[in-house]
């Protein structure tokens, strides 16, 4: 079982956790440094932590408990119009980020209003990629229950809707958050935070459910293990100036790759074992702009696993 | 007179009626206009759908001319300005540009400008408070009312703004709701 956890300390000496990391079979899965300041976002084996901490503790540094790392949440707003942003759309999304979340901001071309609120074929195809999808909506009860879930009811990754007034349930939503609603200042109070770190612990809560359902019907291959085989024999990954050249998914991955020139590449990845890459994975290309996903094949379809 | 800084709203939904009363306040106050907008109610119904805004507008500052930013004396260059309020410079030497063209206007240094010409320049205005005050208020309410109301009528003067959006052609009736509001607060 591995651990996901976030390092935030010096630059001086942190390879010395990224190799400790990597010596205890763990994963580095996105290093971000900023000035003299470096943020690790890392995978640990559970009975190694106490050892992890005990580096960080050396090296100045601190671990915090990451719960959404290796899972690509897209954030949904109606419009990037000021009506959503930077508050409360970016406040959100950046506390995702915080707890280790990939995210993404999405904002619909036809979300706002009543009579018009209809998602396109590609936002739709971009919603599907990502493992959860969080919508954005306003203050009014009737509109968010009656409405606007003609946005996500098609959708096929988990919803979670957050909005202003108390409700305990919207339908085809996972969950529903209330309390925030439009707002045009940031979170401040305490109170406030609580819902923030609701919204973390239901979406945390939708995405273990979501993992239970894989461990029925296991994958061929861990992710990160394919991203690891993929990393080495693909060096072009890591010149890719995206912080996360590989954004990883509970079920896959999207690799920041162009499609066309990489196809063959990617399908001929081989494992010590003996298949490719493209005996446990599918590759197609993303709705985002010209990037690769992939998704990895279940035991039961694959007929094995590595 | 300022009878209340509150923002009243009124709506169905009794619980959205709260959320966009703070809205108001926090957006207002945000954009600076929370003391040049005062008195406001706000009618909003999502299942008309409308969103009804009047509010009162307070006195603004009086128009700038030139003769309050700059001096005209005439030299053998041309004619001089010698700058006293710096704060309209951009403003005064857009009105230049227009006038003259940009080649017959010299910035010697930041209180000084020379233009190319021998008579004297009318004393015009280059800044008008109320247009900018009036585009910051209609600035302000299009923030506050639901991003879908993209049909629009307003009406602002120098002494209120009645602002009615909706996602719907605008009815009559909802003009008429918001003369009465008008006229309850006797304009």
């Amino acid at each position: 079982m591995l651990e996901p956890l976030m390092y935030t300390g010096g630059v001086y000496r942190h390879d010395e956790l990224m190799e400790l990391v990597e010596d205890l079979g763990g994963h580095l899965l996105q290093k971000n440094v900023m000035q003299l300041e470096v943020v690790l976002l890392i995978l640990v084996p559970a009975d190694d932590i106490s050892e992890v901490e005990q580096k960080a503790a050396e090296l100045l540094g601190t671990i915090t408990r990451a719960p959404l790392i290796g899972t690509e949440i897209a954030v949904v707003a109606p419009s990037l119009a000021y009506h959503h942003m930077p508050h409360p759309t970016c406040d959100i999304a950046e506390y995702l980020r915080r707890n280790g979340a990939k995210t993404n901001i999405i904002g619909l071309a036809r979300g706002v209003g009543r009579r018009a609120a209809q998602l396109t074929k590609s936002e739709r195809g971009l919603i599907n990629e990502h493992d959860l999808a969080l919508f954005i909506l306003g203050d009014f009860l009737s509109c968010i229950t009656d409405v606007k879930y003609q946005l996500y009811e098609d959708l096929d990754v988990p919803i979670i809707v957050t909005g202003g007034p108390e409700c305990d349930a919207v339908p085809y939503a996972y969950a529903y958050i209330g309390g925030i609603g439009r707002r045009a200042k940031g979170f401040h109070r305490e109170s406030e935070f609580a819902i923030l770190d609701s919204i973390v612990g239901m979406i945390g809560k939708a995405l273990d459910e979501r993992r239970e359902e894989l461990e029925k019907d296991p994958l061929s291959v861990s992710p990160f293990r394919l991203m690891d085989e993929i990393t080495q024999q693909i060096p072009q990954v890591g010149e890719s100036l995206s912080p996360t050249p590989i954004t990883m998914h509970l079920d896959g991955m999207r690799i920041k790759l162009p499609y066309d020139e990489y196809y063959e590449r990617i399908r001929n990845v081989k494992f010590i074992e003996g298949p490719t890459l493209s005996d446990v994975a599918e590759v197609r290309p993303s709705f985002m702009r010209e990037y690769l996903i992939l998704k990895i094949k279940t035991k039961s379809v694959a007929g094995f696993a590595l | 007179m300022i009878n209340s800084e509150k923002v009243a709203v009124e709506s169905p939904d009794k619980e959205g009626a709260r959320l966009i009363e703070e809205l108001t306040s926090d957006i207002l106050s945000d954009l600076d206009v929370a003391h040049s907008l005062y008195n406001i109610r706000i009618f909003i119904d999502p299942d008309e759908p409308v969103f009804i805004l009047y509010g009162k507008l307070a006195i603004s500052l009086p128009d700038i001319k030139i003769s309050d930013v700059a001096t005209m004396t005439h030299t053998d260059d041309g004619l001089k300005l010698d700058i006293k309020n710096e704060r309209y410079v951009n403003d005064l030497l857009d009105k230049l540009v227009e006038r003259y063209g940009k080649a017959n206007i010299l910035q010697l240094d930041r209180y000084t400008v020379l233009v190319a010409t021998d008579d004297d320049i009318p004393d015009e205005t280059i800044y008008e408070p109320t247009t900018e005050l009036k585009r910051k208020v209609i600035d302000s309410i299009r923030r506050v009312a639901p991003e879908g109301y993209r049909i629009i009528k307003h009406d602002i003067t120098d002494d209120y703004v009645l602002f009615i959006a909706s996602e719907e052609p605008i009815k009559q009736e909802w003009i008429n709701q918001g003369r009465r509001l008008l006229k309850e607060a006797g304009l």
